[in-house]
């Protein structure tokens, strides 16, 4: 009997597929098609319910294929032509209408679908493998009907008008084939002579709890803004379109809300056809050409689905609800059905094709929405029918992760701006259902999160390109270069689109990405978090790629203007999405309420409590003073110094700890900085758009140093150096400052990647901070603890954490270059020496212990950091790369001390991480001031300076001998303790190894020094002057602490000891100016009395001078040479050494496979 | 004899120091002058050639820098006068107890180093200019290996603990006998000798101010009383190395009396001079590159052997 049937089925499959390929004849064709079904009525003998199934379905076939063929013989004639290709486009009209409800009535979409009731048939009688041969039926036959449609009704012909005949007979059919929906008993009466199928109505329901009503809900705003956008967007057959809207929005709704299968399936078609209809909205060749593939894929899909379902109906289970238990290959069945719908690699196809040729309009809810129901889908099987088997949670993590990468990867090099999208979309959608195979209720309400934010984004970007596109008339993104300078208010929501899509904070997405990586961690699958947190890093690239083209580049071509109300909606999107991000745990809360209803679980969300210090709130609000009120560089500068100086008063009214003592430091060196470029930057462009992100980005460092809790540090921490931080580095917008500061940003990217898994290990145990001082030191805590280290370390752009050595980017404006140094890496060391201390708190040795070996490895990786940052200083000539250089080296210094988790280590770490914030903000400051007034960044090109700017030379000279740590300089004494520290703990060789770096360091100075102040002065800086008061005076302040904190450090020693004291160590001993340590002292106020004794004395030997002259220099009596001639530049400066240092970079670079030696960028 | 502001003014700081540093420049000259079968200058000729630059007018380059230029000079001779004050001598002074401490030792040992640095970079003369780079590439090397000998010290003192006091390392030595006599230190001591050669600038390393090729190098253009600071600079550089090597390898002391004592601390100091003009007088000197190669080979090997070794006998094992 199976065979029989097998052989019949087959015979229809051939007959379909030869009807697709006969097009001459249409209506010949037509009718063979049709005939084949008569052999369904064999599939009748099976038994008494497949024969009433099979009736029922001719019946149907009967009605709306000889509407059909009415029609088609009518179009036919109009056309005078029975071939198919002549048909193109007759249709259009109400005819087509009529047309189109005939097709997709063959194709199965009715109330009491008798395609459904045959697989039920199937499957009663354990033939459910037929099941896959009768789908294979229906695809082909889909792809028949829907060339008839699209070739009939959707093609663009002129003139096609004309009366219609038989207009009896077909307006009767109609009638019959509208029965079929609305009173399908008429049809049910001979089937039921034969087995009594029961009726159905459709049920409309309407429920915003529970899953389904989030759903509901992101489909209803999401439409909602479709509507709005599509106002001025469509112009021509609206009510074609619209009508196909609500019709999509209704059948979306419905179908979150169905609880029966048939309910269910029935919208699910509805929706497939009206977005059909809708990404054919152009009725252009390619627009019909991406639909089919879409309809094709998708109705296959469902197909599936409905065969899945027939193995319920044959059990007598019509719901959801009734479901008991789920089988795996049903299961699996279902996932492909839901998963086509979703995107789901590599089911993936249509996604990229019918997003470019869909509107806009439609684009944006075909990712944002269509793709969700699928994944609602996907949510009904696994978590509302309980499916628990760990091969299929295995099954979703690999296919999520498959297409998480592909489409991450594919994003990276597509130019089409709405595949782009599409590509991207394709990766989310790879995150979630990875997300979704964990399979706990908070990976769900992870999930779920993230969808909802995916949805608004996407939709954000999808109609924030659309804009663009109408701007440019084009998708491709050369054509869309620079259209981002062109027109900024158009563009800023795609902006923040990108930084939203990246998951970055403030908006939405890096909540839910954050709590995906915690659901992952907590069921221990470190597998998904990495390969997340990798991908992730992937389609951050691709991200930024699409940032430059559209607001870095310079624009090539002219934009139209483009209409206010639809870049309105997308500055709705954008706002909704940064409300969905702040407002975190209140829209967790909602989802975890929906989660509990419908699952009926309780479980527990991660507290992610968002603290807004009033500091940050006054820098944000700040911020956006100056980007839109403020023009000049001057005022805005200034306006940024008051503001900060508030917030430095807000913090100073509280109370003493060891995050206020960072944050106070943190605004006062912003203080400086911002008058610093007020003048800086005055004759640069856009000030406004610099000091906002300037600013934001230092409320990102302050809040996360001021956060009491995991998450608000982290929130704050990837503001700090996130997008923000990106803006203010790309700032020179020329192809290198744009190459440098997105190498920086993905690496920083990274290293977030990295604490977000660590954080979310250190999370499981609770999200306050102070969580850390009690937590138990299981191994994989440790594990945590030294993800933490690294990322800290990456921040501090520590070798060998940083891949890349120049860690901060070289072309950036200098201000923030100096900030960057002197206080942005102070973050990595500061956030592990608190992790490290609070660990240690009480000075608990058995829990010290446990983390010693990360300790000692970020030691370790402290020093070489010196070693590697002192080596690279010696071989660059450029200033600010030198300076770069150094810094990376001196915090070096502030990681090896924090790591020795003693007292002495922290103190003398913390007292270089303050002395170094001012000196080597003062380095970065007197360099900038050169290079203000020469504009030459390269040390060979500038020389004898010192005469010339007086200020900045005795500025830059100080900061040198702090650096060096020259006694009576502030380096000096942190040093000090830093060596002794190292002694004591017994780390010998690193104790060697950092005085070495000390020498270095000085080495490298002074060839700094020789090169731009000393020697000969070139003939083109004969008239520069020293830079006026806003440059200075920041200098100066900062050149007058070096000295102080060097002679009296116990300034700095008092509050660093309160913070040593409040983590439970013992402070360090200091009595005035004499600090000791271990057995050995140091009284900087003696030293610095005899030293300052004995330059009196040399200085009162020149009072016996006779006679002080002028003369030339000594040259042997060689008169011909220039004055550059004479001047040693400084890459001849070390020749020996540098010679040594490429020798072992080149040995070292042999290790790993890598040839060459230094190379300067 | 404790520390106060007498003894940095005027014993054993200050004017003796002057006075003892200027001598044994002179005996240095006669020491070497006789090795070459010459006669040599009297051994007063430091002081007069000190008092003859005070009488000198001062000559400033056009080009310079001219605060920098005249200052320069005083940070070295700030920088020793310092040190010689805070180091104790056995059995005769005993320092500045809160501040004799190795670390400190090290950065001021550097201080002549940087006022070369910057009065040689100020005077624009791209002679100076080429000996101050050959004088911090040779640094690089001389000060890391004086740090490597002076931690083996903290270390072996310490047994383990590193002690930086200089005071504990006399002391340790008075003790347990000095450290020239331990063999486990001779390497070191080697390394220590190669770094008193490297850091005085003589044969063979005399490179940084050599005669022959850069005229004096950072002192070119220095005249009158800056060249004074400078020679002065100079002499108490060598008191503070005989301190130093008297520290470090042979505090030993013959009796109670003070005056004894520092007629044997002369005396070892004399010797120590005496030494070096031996090696000063037969040694030719290197070429910058081959100075840096033999620094960075034979003198950082022999402390790193000395450093291992205590190492090993601190863990019991030899």
């Amino acid at each position: 009997m199976e065979g029989f049937i097998f052989i019949l089925l087959l015979i229809i499959l051939a007959v379909k597929i030869f009807a697709i390929f006969d097009t001459k004849s249409v209506k010949k064709t037509f009718l063979i098609a049709s005939g084949a079904e008569m052999i369904y009525l064999w599939i009748g003998l099976i038994s008494n319910y497949s024969m009433s199934a099979t009736i029922l379905h001719l019946e149907y076939q009967f009605v709306f294929r000889v509407l059909a063929f009415l029609l088609l013989i009518n179009f036919t004639m109009r056309a005078k032509s029975s071939n198919l290709f002549d048909l193109k486009g007759v249709g259009w009209g109400i005819w087509g209408v009529i047309f189109g409800f005939a097709i997709f009535g063959s194709l199965g979409v009715s109330l009491i679908t008798s395609k459904q009731l045959i697989l039920n048939a199937f499957t009663q009688s354990g033939f459910f493998e037929l099941g896959y041969i009768l789908v294979a039926v229906n695809v082909a036959q889909a792809f028949y009907l829907i060339t008839l449609f699209e070739n009939i009704v959707m093609k663009r012909r002129e003139n096609s008008t004309g009366c219609i005949k038989f207009a009896l007979p077909v307006s009767l059919f109609l009638v019959l084939g509208i029965l079929v929906f609305v009173y399908p008993e008429l049809y049910l009466m001979l089937p039921k002579l034969i087995y009594p199928i029961e009726t159905f109505h459709l049920d409309f329901n309407f429920s915003l709890y529970g899953i389904g009503g989030i759903f509901t809900l992101l489909f209803l705003f999401i439409m909602l803004m479709s509507f709005v956008y599509s106002f001025d967007y469509i112009k021509e057959n609206k009510l074609f379109y619209y009508l196909c809207l609500v019709v999509l929005t209704f059948a979306l709704v419905e179908i979150v809300n169905s609880s029966k299968f048939e309910n269910f399936y029935f919208f699910w078609e509805i929706m497939t056809i009206s977005s059909y209809l809708l990404i054919m909205y152009k009725r252009d060749e390619r627009s019909i050409k991406a639909a089919k593939v879409y309809l094709l894929m998708c109705i296959a899909g469902a197909y599936v689905l409905q065969l899945a379902f027939s193995t319920y109906f044959a059990q007598g289970v019509f719901s959801f609800a009734e479901v008991k238990n789920i089988n795996l290959s049903i299961a699996i069945l279902m996932l492909i059905g839901f998963g086509v719908k979703a995107g789901i690699f590599p089911m993936h196809s249509w996604l990229p094709i019918a997003h470019p040729e869909a509107p806009s309009p439609i684009s944006a809810p075909l990712s944002g929405v269509l793709t969700k129901a699928g994944l609602f889908g996907i949510i009904v099987i696994l978590f509302l029918l309980r499916l628990d088997f760990a091969i299929f949670s295995y099954l979703l993590i690999g296919f999520g992760l498959a297409t998480l990468f592909y489409g991450e990867i594919r994003t990276l090099f597509e130019k089409d701006v709405k595949k782009l999208l599409a590509y991207s979309t394709i990766g989310q959608i790879g995150e979630i259902v990875t997300i979704f195979g964990i399979g706990t209720s908070l990976a769900l309400s992870a999930s779920l999160y993230h969808i909802i934010n995916h949805a608004i984004v996407k939709d954000l970007l999808f109609l924030s390109a659309g804009v663009l596109i109408a701007a440019s008339g084009s998708r491709n993104l050369d054509d869309l270069k620079g259209i981002g300078k062109s027109l900024k208010v158009a563009s800023f929501p795609l902006g923040i689109g990108i930084f939203a899509i990246c998951a970055l904070p403030p908006f939405g997405n890096f909540n839910s990405k954050f709590l995906m990586i915690f659901s992952a961690i907590e069921e221990k699958n470190f597998f998904v978090a990495f390969l997340m947190v990798t991908a992730s890093i992937v389609g951050f690239i691709a991200m930024l790629r699409l940032f430059r083209y559209i607001f870095l580049l310079n624009p090539a071509n002219e934009f139209k203007q483009v209409s206010r109300s639809r870049v309105a909606i997308t500055y709705i999107l954008a706002s909704v999405s940064v409300l969905l991000g702040i407002f975190g745990a209140s829209v967790m809360g909602f989802i975890k309420d929906a989660v509990i209803y419908s699952t009926g679980t309780t479980f527990s969300l991660p507290a992610f409590d968002l603290s807004l210090p009033l500091s940050v709130m006054i820098l944000v609000i700040g911020s956006t003073i100056v980007f839109f009120f403020v023009k000049t560089a001057k005022n805005a500068g200034i306006i940024a110094a008051v503001i900060s100086s508030i917030a430095l008063f807000t913090l100073l009214s509280q109370k003493d700890s060891f995050s206020h003592f960072f944050a106070i430091l943190v605004t006062f060196m912003a203080i400086l900085n911002f008058v610093y470029a007020s003048k800086y930057m005055d004759h640069s462009h856009k000030p406004n758009r610099f000091f906002a992100n300037f600013m934001i980005m230092i409320a990102g460092i302050l809040g996360a140093v001021l956060s009491e809790n995991i998450y608000s540090m982290f929130f704050y921490w990837e503001i700090m150096g996130g997008w923000a931080l990106y803006i203010a580095l790309v700032h020179e917008e020329d192809s290198y400052s744009i190459k440098e500061a997105t190498k920086y940003l993905i690496y920083n990217y990274a290293g977030a990647g990295v604490l977000m898994i660590a954080l979310s290990i250190i999370g499981r145990y609770g999200f306050d901070i102070g969580i850390i001082k009690t937590i138990s030191l299981t191994n994989t805590v440790k594990f945590g603890i030294l993800l933490l280290t690294i990322g800290f370390l990456a921040k501090a752009a520590q070798f060998p954490i940083r891949i890349d050595y120049q860690m901060h980017p070289k072309p950036a404006p200098t201000p923030i270059s100096g900030y960057i140094s002197s206080v942005m890496l102070k973050t990595g060391p500061f956030m592990l020496a608190k992790v490290f201390f609070l660990i240690g708190a009480g000075a608990v040795m058995f829990r010290i212990a446990k983390i010693d070996e990360i300790a000692h490895f970020a030691a370790i990786i402290g020093t070489v950091t010196i070693i590697m940052g002192a080596a690279f200083g010696l071989m660059t000539n450029s200033m600010k790369r030198l300076l770069i250089f150094l810094t990376v080296a001196e915090i070096g210094y502030i990681v090896t001390g924090v790591s020795l988790l003693t007292s002495e280590g922290f103190a003398g770490g913390m007292l270089h991480f303050v002395n170094h914030m001012f000196f080597k903000d003062l380095l970065f400051l007197s360099a900038g001031a050169i290079f203000y007034k020469t504009g030459v960044d390269s040390l060979n090109e500038i020389g004898g300076l010192a005469r010339k700017m007086p200020i900045t030379f005795i500025a830059f000279l100080v900061a040198v001998f702090a650096t060096a740590g020259v006694p009576m300089f502030s380096g000096f004494v942190s040093k000090w303790i830093i060596y002794h520290a190292l002694m004591s703990k017994g780390y010998i060789f690193l104790a060697i190894f950092t005085l070495l770096g000390s020498i270095m360091i000085l080495l490298v100075f002074v060839k700094f020094l020789h090169s731009a102040y000393f020697g000969k002065l070139d003939k083109k800086y004969e008239n520069i002057q020293e830079v006026d008061a806003c440059m200075s005076i920041p200098m100066v302040i900062l050149a007058t602490l070096s000295v102080v904190l060097g002679v009296c450090p116990s300034l700095m020693l008092k509050p660093i000891n309160l913070i040593l004291i409040s983590f439970g160590f013992e402070p360090l001993q200091f009595v005035y100016s004499l600090i000791s340590v271990g057995n050995d002292t140091l009284d900087l106020l003696s030293v610095s009395f005899y030293l300052i004794l004995a330059a009196v004395i040399g200085k009162f030997l020149y009072l016996f001078k006779v006679k002080e002259r002028k003369t030339h220099i000594f040259l042997s009596g060689v008169r011909d040479l220039s004055k550059k001639e004479l001047h040693i530049d400084s890459q001849n400066f070390y020749e020996t050494v540098v010679e040594m240092i490429e020798k072992v970079i080149v040995a070292i670079k042999r290790v790993f496979a890598i040839k060459g030696g230094y190379i300067e960028r | 004899m404790s520390a106060d502001i007498t003894s940095f003014l005027i014993f054993p700081g200050g004017l003796f120091a002057i006075a003892l540093g200027l001598t044994l420049l002179s005996f240095e000259r006669i020491a070497i002058a006789r090795l070459q079968g010459r006669v040599g200058p009297v051994f007063y000729q430091n002081i007069l050639d000190i008092i003859k630059l005070f009488n000198k007018e001062i000559l400033i380059p056009k080009d310079s820098k001219e605060i920098i230029f005249k200052l320069s000079p005083i940070i070295g001779f700030a920088g020793m006068l310092v040190i010689i004050y805070f180091m104790p001598i056995a059995g005769v002074y005993e320092g500045d107890r809160d501040n004799g401490d190795l670390i400190l030792l090290i950065y001021m040992m550097a201080l002549p180093a940087i006022s070369h640095i910057l009065g040689g970079g100020s005077s624009s003369s791209p002679y100076a200019a080429i000996s101050v780079s050959r004088e911090l590439k040779l640094m690089l090397i001389y000060e890391f290996i004086f740090v490597i000998v002076a931690y083996t010290l903290a270390l072996y003192v310490g047994r383990g603990e590193a002690v930086f006091s200089l005071h504990k390392i006399m002391d340790y030595q008075l003790t347990y006998g000095s450290f020239l006599f331990d063999w486990k230190l001779w390497p070191a001591f080697v390394a220590f000798v190669i770094f008193v050669l490297a850091t005085l600038d003589m044969p063979p390393f005399e490179i940084a101010h050599s005669n022959a090729d850069i005229m004096d190098g950072f002192l070119i253009e220095y005249s009158g009383i800056p060249l004074a600071i400078f020679e002065i600079t100079d002499a108490l550089k060598i008191v503070a190395l005989a301190i130093v090597f008297q520290i470090f390898f042979f505090p030993m002391i013959i009796a109670d009396d003070v005056a004894i004592n520092l007629l044997w601390f002369l005396f070892k100091t004399f010797g120590f001079v005496l030494f070096f003009s031996f090696i000063h007088a037969v040694v030719p000197s290197f070429r910058p590159d081959q100075a840096f190669k033999f620094l960075l080979s034979v003198p950082l090997a022999l402390a790193t052997i000395s450093l291992v070794l205590v190492l090993l006998s601190i863990k019991g094992l030899i």
